[in-house]
């Protein structure tokens, strides 16, 4: 045992010391004996509650001293805790003062228990009372605060929701994490063409209007935008196969402490659409340019060969008008005369070629059903002269009909014929002969439908032929391999020929070897 | 025969030969004139030809098989042709034309006259030029 644990002060001295510092307690204590509630002791805080002097109370009935508390049913309850041994509390119990005129309501929390003597018998009662006044009036004055803060917060939430449904520019009110449709005003109804009663509680991508990964790259972005985007286009399904443009603006706020994504829309499908007629007029105009550019180069050197072609004749005719003028008894006048006339035959048979190739359609029109039997006796006909001079035999199985411009194929067959007779030897025979093929039996490099039907029409001679590495050149404007006086020809007959065969989209092929003979092989879509 | 003089026409037009023809004995009796009636038939009377004899080919542009450009081409590739005084004799005579073949070494262009005296006076002119012996008789 050590100096601690002897007790400094006495009983008594105990007894003092604690009645002493409850009497300057800043809470109100009571002892009240008995059973008709005497009371023994009153701190001074208690006695300025009940406002009464000391020497007024001790000794006295707690509801004689104040007679007012019988009112308040206090005396039953007093009677219960003393016989029930049960506790009670008051809180923010009211208390009337009136001193030097003024009326003031004070409160405090009541607290009143049995006292027991040794742990058994109950001899009293207890009360203690801790004035809460201020805490009131504050939490009073928070009540009202609170009061007027919400209703100025409804009014907020009226003026923005009032805000929110009537704007005409669509908008919306959904969760950060997931999408969910909190709310959508009418505008955003007509914009999307959905019911807001449908779409709220769902989110976009269940409202089929965008994908998860859609929505989630737009989260990201504004997420790293520092919660806001302004001024981006997006895109929405617009559930009818189509898609709706919108320039939007989106902020994140926070409700009730979850963020939210407050969207606004403007409807720019309009002026996307206008933008791909554009795109889309652009692009057909950029063909047609390139269509007319064509045209224009094929017209420049059409132009710039038809004009030197016919100079060549005119220039003959002018040079030796002026050689019999000048040198009259040096020339074989009788000779330049001659040439003199076949020049201006020669111009004549040109522009004839020439009118004849710039006739030629480039759209698909007269299209019908020909039969190129009947073609080829038209032709032999028209040739009948020639081929009666040159002994020429032209052999022929049954041809098909054939849809297309029967003139042109009249063209056709009478130019190659033509030639074949022309550029012969002794005797020409030409055969001609027809099959159907699939493209990917035809030579064509660009096979755009394996499976496409072709009529393959083949024209054989047997005679002068040609080298080899002429074989395309050939079908050029004005190109002849042979000299003017050799072989007479304006060198257009082959470039109407495969003029027409483009204009009926299909190709051409030609074949020989020197005195060998010519082969024409031909494929046009049947 | 070192001083032989001879001027080389490939045309494939026989009326141009010929009057090209003429107007050579007008104006230059005593040179030679041989003809060609395309670029591949000119490179075969080329190579008959003794390569100082040649001193002048005039040649025209449309012509079949092989045209004026490709002959040009083709010649100003081979060693002793190099040098050789190429005039085009052509119907057409555009800058494009012209500028094409200058680029791909002819001497000079020559445009078909319609007109005999205006052919006379651009064959003395660039005969004259080319500033060789020749006997006039």
């Amino acid at each position: 045992m050590n100096d601690f644990e002897k007790p400094v002060l006495d009983k008594a001295q105990m007894g003092e010391v604690v009645y002493r510092l409850l009497n300057k307690a800043p809470f109100g204590f009571v002892v009240l004996i008995g059973p008709d509630f005497s009371f023994e002791v009153a701190n001074e805080l208690a006695l300025g509650i009940i406002q009464r002097k000391r020497e007024e109370i001790i000794g006295k009935p707690f509801f004689e001293v104040l007679p007012e508390a019988r009112e308040q049913g206090l005396e039953q309850l007093f009677d219960s805790i003393y016989h029930s041994g049960k506790r009670v509390v008051f809180e923010e119990q009211p208390v009337r003062f009136s001193s030097s005129g003024v009326n003031e309501t004070r409160y405090f929390n009541i607290n009143v228990e049995p006292l027991r003597q040794e742990e058994e018998k109950i001899i009293g009662l207890l009360a203690t009372a801790s004035e809460v006044t201020t805490q009131k009036a504050l939490s009073e004055k928070l009540s009202k605060d609170i009061v007027k803060r919400t209703e100025e917060l409804n009014k907020s939430r009226e003026h923005f929701s009032l805000l929110f449904h009537l704007s005409p520019v669509a908008k919306t009110l959904s969760r950060l994490s997931d999408g969910v449709l909190v709310d959508a005003n009418p505008a955003w109804e007509k914009m999307f063409d959905r019911k807001r009663a449908e779409a709220i509680g769902k989110s976009v991508v269940e409202l089929g209007m965008t994908t998860a990964a859609y929505r989630v790259d737009m989260v990201k972005l504004i997420e790293e935008n520092g919660g806001s985007l302004h001024g981006i286009e997006l895109e929405f399904d617009n559930g009818h196969g189509g898609t709706t443009y919108s320039y939007a603006s989106i902020v994140t706020i926070e409700l009730d402490g979850v963020k939210h994504l407050l969207t606004a829309h403007f409807d720019i499908t309009g002026r996307k659409k206008a933008e791909e007629e554009i795109k889309e007029s652009a692009k057909i105009l950029a063909e047609k340019n390139i269509t007319l550019e064509k045209l224009n180069k094929e017209l420049e050197s059409f132009n710039f060969i038809a004009s030197h072609d016919l100079q060549e004749p005119l220039r003959k005719i002018s040079t030796f008008a002026s050689l019999i003028q000048n040198s009259k008894d040096k020339v074989d006048v009788d000779l330049y005369l001659k040439k003199i006339d076949n020049a201006s035959q020669r111009m004549s048979s040109l522009i004839q070629s020439l009118l004849t190739l710039s006739r030629l359609p480039r759209d698909a029109r007269k299209f019908g059903v020909i039969d190129l039997n009947q073609i080829l006796d038209d032709v032999k006909t028209d040739l009948e002269h020639l081929i009666n001079e040159k002994k020429a035999l032209i052999e022929c199985p049954r041809l098909p009909l054939f849809r297309g411009d029967p003139l042109q194929m009249q063209q056709l067959f009478s130019n190659i014929i033509s030639n074949s007779l022309k550029f012969s030897k002794e005797d020409p025979i030409i055969r001609i002969s027809s099959a159907v093929v699939s493209e990917s039996e035809t030579p064509i490099e660009k096979q755009a439908n394996p499976n496409k039907q072709y009529l393959q029409l083949t024209f054989q001679d047997n005679g002068i032929g040609f080298e080899p590495q002429f074989k395309e050149r050939i079908f050029n404007l004005f190109q002849r391999l042979h000299p003017k006086h050799e072989y007479e020809g304006t060198g257009i007959g082959l470039s109407i020929v495969k003029r027409i065969i483009e204009h009926h989209n299909g190709f051409i092929a030609a074949d020989s070897q020197l005195n060998e003979g010519a082969r024409f092989t031909i494929w046009l879509p049947c | 025969m070192s001083n032989r003089f001879v001027v080389l026409l490939i045309d494939d037009d026989l009326d141009d030969q010929d009057v090209f023809l003429f107007v050579m004995s007008e104006l230059f009796p005593e040179i030679d004139c041989a003809l060609a009636n395309d670029g591949l038939h000119a490179l075969d009377v080329i190579n008959s030809l003794p390569s100082v004899a040649l001193k002048l080919i005039l040649v025209d542009i449309n012509m079949p098989k092989m045209n004026g450009i490709e002959f040009l081409v083709t010649i100003r590739k081979m060693k002793d042709l190099e040098k050789i005084p190429i005039y085009m004799y052509s119907t057409s005579a555009h800058d494009d034309l012209i500028h094409r073949c200058i680029e791909v070494g002819a001497t000079g262009f020559i445009k078909k006259p319609s007109d005999i005296s205006t052919l006379k006076n651009r064959i003395e002119e660039i005969i004259s030029q080319l500033k060789l012996p020749y006997e006039r008789l």
